[in-house]
């Protein structure tokens, strides 16, 4: 399964779940729904945007974790 | 024909829900008199073969259950077009909804079964009530997969 890690970066970059909100305009709750992994897909201007926003790699929000890791 | 506007149309199907509502508790009150006249025809039709009164109580017992089954199937009808006149139509109370009520259409469909053994003409009705169950099973499935498909959109971030 894929894991958002976007609190993580959030913490990294120390930016709240508001600012991230507004530089990436999307609503918070659209955003609450990609941090707590109960998004169905993500666009990929969205990521961009994400990206672009944290100053950081698409691998740093998506993961993969296998079966097996879980 | 104009096209009538979709809130509108709901507002005329709930009017019609609570119509046959109140029809059904109307005719839960006149199902002996409506088994009476549709036994003493038939005796008339079929002289040889005559239904006598342990017969009649069958036929009004089969006519109740079919009324309560009617009945309950307009109140879930009635329970979807509140939820679709709130937008909330792809969703999966709804498609429980749908499934209740084709299954109360094939329960109608054996009530009507059971009434042939007194009235060949009820394979008819079983066999209406039977194809408009499947019907509506065919129509829950595609409200299911919109559900589905919804339920993503919804989702994409």
């Amino acid at each position: 399964m894929i894991v958002i890690n976007l609190d993580v970066m959030m913490a990294k970059r120390k930016m709240s779940l508001n600012e991230l909100s507004e530089k990436v305009g999307i609503t918070v709750a659209n955003l609450s729904v990609l941090k707590n992994n109960k998004a169905k897909a993500v666009r990929f201007s969205t990521l961009d945007a994400i990206c672009s926003a944290l100053d950081c790699r698409v691998e740093d929000i998506l993961e993969y974790v296998g079966g097996d890791k879980q | 024909m104009p096209k009538i506007p979709t809130k509108v149309s709901v507002i005329i199907s709930i009017v019609f829900s609570v119509l046959l509502f109140a029809f059904s508790a109307a005719a839960a009150f006149m199902i002996p008199a409506i088994a009476e006249i549709a036994i003493s025809t038939r005796n008339s039709v079929f002289p040889d073969a005559m239904l006598g009164s342990s017969e009649s109580v069958w036929v009004i017992i089969l006519l109740y259950i079919a009324l309560i089954v009617i009945a309950a199937s307009d109140v879930l009808m009635f329970f979807l077009l509140i939820r679709v006149r709130k937008g909330l139509v792809f969703t999966d109370l709804s498609v429980a909804l749908l499934r209740h009520v084709a299954w109360g259409c094939f329960a109608l469909s054996a009530v009507a079964c059971a009434m042939a053994v007194f009235f060949r003409m009820s394979l008819v009705v079983a066999f209406l009530a039977a194809f408009l169950g499947f019907c509506l099973r065919v129509f829950k499935n595609a409200v299911e997969e919109a559900a589905e498909i919804k339920s993503e959109n919804d989702l994409t971030v």
